[in-house]
């Protein structure tokens, strides 16, 4: 019996472009799901991913497609996330696959992330194959986006699909343009094991599950293994392949992608980009594996109540293993005790991990300001990293600093060009060269300190095009600025928590709408609270919150105590959500204050 | 010593305010008073073993009911309870029920304190109030009263919308004035589905700032303490020795036991209400069950912390109390607490007691939430 041929492949495109929306019709086309049970982006079995309608995880899934020759073929499918600060997900993807579907919403055209998503699919040798979605629509630019992508890709047009995939129009055309096109897996059953981890997850039933892409050789039940790099040893107690869910299929072939649980208990002994190969049978060489991802943005991750610690350190490292760009570090801070200094891909990979933290592992955390990373050049000749305002040397002992710059590409109609340069002006872009896309959009190149973009220039580059621009970055150097350490007192008293670091000439501004910020935040307490804002010892800012005067029911309740009693529990309950800092209450908003400003 | 209350669930009409639980159907009242009878007989064997020296008629309006219905009620209560020589037994009046000799009728029957629903002696005010007495009126029946049952309290609502200073303090110097020995100071507040809230949702009526509310309750505490009434609970307010011995079976954890529909009862660390039905009270009354609902025994730390709350709200905790009940000492647990507190003007402390000042009082529910 001849093996069915594999294919493996994944799905990237710009974000909301339609993946998931696509992956479906696949999935119903192959009956891998059954129409009944279908609901809308079925891979994005996330909470959160359905409530806000993105893709956050990469999602691995085998369907069986039957060709109208009745050929039986192996498809599997990774779906990815479209957003920046998921691109690492992406990435991963890529490694386990020989081909990609490139989708192109047809209303909105190549974006940036189109452009990166393809850069990364054609830097790992994946075949291409360009679909035009979402053609359904009244505002459809097929004519346009089409020569987008000719442009890009040097294809030909009969090279590029037309579909849509709320519409299930050229569904066929893709599955036979995925098996037609890209490359079937290798199937070396014959060689060593040698298989790669590209994702990972924790359940609480069975521990540590981890999903590979088997390259070479088979792995079985019962197989001695070793991991490459962590260099632990476990014997696999269960193999199979990802459908809707985990199938035991008892052995992996080469060319195939499933998942292994192999009774790993301590979450730290997996890492995602390893190798796996055979006890019995070692290898010389680990696969190719992944880049170290560099954070972008750190913050501290606190419990709310500090018993919480062990807790929420346990809980860090199981969601590390499903979320590979997360790292952290404990760090104290004297104002709100024992944390994580948490880094981060963006401000929405931040959010995600927060709220999965809360959900899923049922903490209640308290996230300081975000910031960037500062290297420091001190008087002693000493260089460090400083990603914790509150760790920056005090300035006599600084020689200078140096931030984080990034490379952006701006891609947006002919029209915003004006808006935008005006935005970077005030954000202290670099303007370097601009590239046509086609004769309405253009490509702007740009460097900014990461700093000014990091926190809401997304929002603000939307609102500067009516929605229309996109853009995309990666880290580039460290240059020289003139920063400085901008601290928040309350009642006198420093709070770490609340330092930021900020270029010299926005900190006046800076620290005058950070105090009244705050003064909106934090409710009235027993006293009156002095919020000062300070560079070193020069206040630059004040404000004042006056006492409380009156928190009482003063009615009868007659003998019904209970009522008050869960009147007071309320407000209890409320107080918990608080940070007590000497003896000012503090409500976690107030920590993201700086975020607010704008 | 242990309290009993009554509730009679009847009012003419219904009070802009009002959230509380009563009919304005007086057809009903033969049938309530049997079946509150009923209630009695059935409770009667319960608790052998408690004394009550309070009876505490509330609402409704409990002045609507004739002295006979009164002397009926109270007779039934001593025929089935070991009720003490020298009980308190109070009354709730609306003023305009207290026309011709009913005082003395109230009297006759055995209530020895009069609780009187005055509210406000200005009648720009008791219009808003939607009351049904004028001031002349209340100022008459407060006279009246003082002179047959002389223990009389009254009842004043403060903060309506854009109430000015000089109108509670009128109300407060009218109420000294005339002679009354014990002061009830609430803040209006607005209820859930009362006609006020709604009012306010339709922009009718505007609330008062947290700021001018504030200042209206310390001008009603200053005002009232500087006339010789010692605030001895956040709305509470008494000439020495007139406080209500009933309400303070609430604010001490001493038992209490609710009767007629709607009423609470604490007994022996367990807290239950009756049904906030007539109807069904008084048929559940008829196959003899009794109309209880939420019946729940507080844990020993439930107790603790209503004890201390309720004691902080009004005449602070008593060491010795504390630790025979909760067998350890309030002063080393709250040690720190108790230190700043005192320290900042929010508590005093003597030998044997922690409370709040009234400056500590003004916000009891922020002190208790964040520290108790
Ligand atoms: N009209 C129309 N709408 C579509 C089509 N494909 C997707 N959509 C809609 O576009 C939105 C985004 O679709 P998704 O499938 O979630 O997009 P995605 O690329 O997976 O998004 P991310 O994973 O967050 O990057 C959804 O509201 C879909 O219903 C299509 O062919 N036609
Ligand atoms: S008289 Fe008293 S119980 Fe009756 S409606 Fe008015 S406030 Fe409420
Ligand atoms: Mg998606």
């Amino acid at each position: 019996m001849s093996k069915p041929d594999i294919r493996n492949f994944c799905i990237i495109a710009h974000i909301d472009h339609g993946k998931s929306t696509l992956a479906d019709r696949l999935l119903e086309k192959t009956r891998t799901i059954e129409k009944r049970n279908m609901i809308k982006q079925v891979l994005d079995d996330m909470d959160l991913e359905q409530e806000r309608g993105i893709t956050i995880k990469l999602h691995a899934i085998q369907m069986i497609y039957t060709s109208p020759e009745k050929k039986e073929y192996i498809f599997n499918l990774i779906d990815t996330p479209g957003h920046v600060d998921f691109s690492y997900e992406v990435s991963r993807s890529l490694a386990a696959c020989e081909g990609a579907l490139l989708v192109v919403d047809a209303t909105q055209g190549v974006e940036a992330q189109t452009i990166s998503n393809l850069y990364l699919a054609i830097d790992n040798g994946l075949e291409i194959i360009p679909v035009i979605n979402k053609i359904d629509l009244q505002n459809a630019m097929v004519d346009e986006v089409t020569e987008q992508i000719i442009e890009l890709l040097g294809c030909k047009k009969e090279d590029i699909i037309l579909a849509s995939a709320k519409a299930d129009i050229g569904t066929e055309l893709i599955l036979e343009a995925i098996v037609n096109k890209i490359p079937p897996a290798k199937t070396e059953t014959d060689k060593p094991l040698r298989a790669l981890i590209f994702d990972s997850k924790f359940d609480i039933y069975r521990g540590v599950v981890v999903y590979i892409r088997v390259f070479e050789g088979s792995i079985k039940e019962g197989d001695a293994i070793k991991f490459f790099f962590s260099g632990n040893t476990f014997t696999a107690e269960e193999v199979g392949v990802l459908r809707m869910g985990r199938i035991k299929s008892h052995i992996i072939n080469a060319g195939d992608v499933g998942y292994l649980i192999a009774g790993i208990k301590d979450v730290n002994d997996t890492r995602v980009g390893d190798t796996i190969f055979k006890i019995n049978q070692p290898v010389s060489e680990p696969l190719p594996g992944y880049k170290e991802v560099k954070s972008m943005v750190f913050s501290g991750i606190y419990p709310s109540s500090t018993e919480d610690f062990e807790n929420l350190r346990e809980s860090l490292a199981k969601l590390k293993l499903n979320d590979a760009a997360l790292t952290y570090e404990p760090e104290t801070s004297v104002a709100l005790g024992f944390g994580f200094r948490c880094g981060f891909l963006g401000m929405l990979h931040m959010e995600i991990v927060q709220e999965r933290l809360e959900r899923e592992y049922g903490l209640t955390i308290i996230t300081t300001v975000p910031n960037v990373e500062y290297r420091v050049y001190k008087t002693n000749g000493e260089v460090i990293l400083v990603d914790n305002p509150s760790h920056m040397p005090e300035p006599a002992k600084i020689d200078y600093i140096e931030e984080p710059y990034i490379s952006a590409n701006i891609i947006t109609p002919n029209e915003f060009i004006g808006n935008l340069m005006k935005l970077a002006n005030e954000r202290r872009g670099v303007f370097l060269s601009t590239n046509y896309v086609d004769a309405k959009r253009v490509d702007l190149h740009f460097e900014f300190p990461l700093s000014e973009i990091v926190f809401d220039f997304y929002d603000k580059l939307k609102s500067y095009s009516r929605g229309y621009a996109s853009f995309d970055y990666a880290f580039k150097d460290f240059r020289e600025s003139d920063l400085v350490k901008l601290d928040i007192l309350l009642n006198g008293d420093s709070v770490d928590a609340l330092s930021t670091i900020v270029h010299r000439d926005k900190s006046f501004d800076w620290g005058k709408r950070l105090c009244s910020k705050l003064k909106e935040l934090i409710p009235k307490q027993m006293f009156e609270v002095a919020i000062q804002a300070a560079i070193g010892s020069k206040i630059v800012a004040r404000e004042t919150i006056s006492a409380m005067r009156k928190n009482v029911t003063a009615k009868c309740y007659g003998g019904d105590i209970s009522r008050k009693r869960k009147l007071l529990e309320k407000q209890k309950e409320g107080k918990k959500r608080m940070k007590q800092i000497g003896s000012v209450e503090i409500p976690q908003e107030a920590f993201h204050a700086v975020l607010s400003l704008n | 010593m242990s309290g009993i209350y009554i509730h009679i669930p009847f009012c003419k009409r219904r009070c802009n305010y009002c959230d509380f639980f009563f009919t304005t159907n007086t057809k009903l009242t033969d049938d309530f008073l049997r079946s509150l009878s009923i209630e009695i007989k059935l409770h009667s064997a319960t608790f052998p073993e408690l004394t009550f020296d309070t009876i505490s008629f509330g609402g409704g309006t409990p002045s609507l009911l004739g002295g006979e219905n009164i002397a009926n009620i109270i007779s039934v209560i001593r025929n089935n309870f070991n009720i003490s020589e020298d009980t308190e037994i109070s009354l709730e009046a609306n003023p305009e029920d207290l026309t011709g000799n009913k005082i003395e009728e109230l009297q006759r029957s055995g209530i020895n304190r009069l609780s009187i629903g005055v509210q406000s002696f200005i009648d720009s005010e008791l219009k808003f109030l939607t009351r049904h007495h004028t001031s002349l009126q209340a100022e008459d029946v407060v006279k009246r009263a003082l002179d047959t049952i002389s223990n009389v309290s009254i009842d004043i609502i403060y903060s309506l919308p854009s109430q000015r200073f000089e109108d509670i303090a009128y109300s407060i110097s009218k109420a000294n004035e005339l002679g009354v020995k014990h002061v009830s100071a609430y803040t209006l507040t607005f209820e859930d589905k009362t006609l006020l809230t709604k009012q306010e949702t339709e922009g009718k009526i505007i609330r008062n700032t947290p700021e001018h509310e504030a200042t209206l309750y310390e001008t009603v505490a200053c005002n009232l303490s500087t006339l010789g009434f010692r605030q001895y609970e956040i709305s509470n307010f008494a000439k020495q020795g007139f406080e209500s011995r009933h309400n303070k079976k609430y604010w001490e954890l001493k038992n209490y036991l609710g009767i007629g529909p709607s009423s609470h009862s604490f007994i022996h660390s367990k807290r239950w209400n009756n049904v906030k039905n007539l109807g069904l009270y008084s048929e559940m009354l008829k196959k003899d069950e009794l109309p209880v609902e939420n019946l729940y025994e507080l844990t020993n730390e439930e107790l603790k912390s209503d004890f201390i709350m309720l004691a902080l709200r009004a005449g602070g905790v008593c060491f010795d109390e504390y630790s025979r009940r909760f067998d350890n000492s309030f002063l080393l647990t709250y040690k720190t607490v108790i230190d700043n507190l005192v320290r900042d003007g929010f508590a005093g402390k003597s030998q044997d007691n922690f409370c709040l000042t009234s400056k500590g009082y003004a916000i009891a529910d922020e002190i208790i939430a964040r520290y108790f």
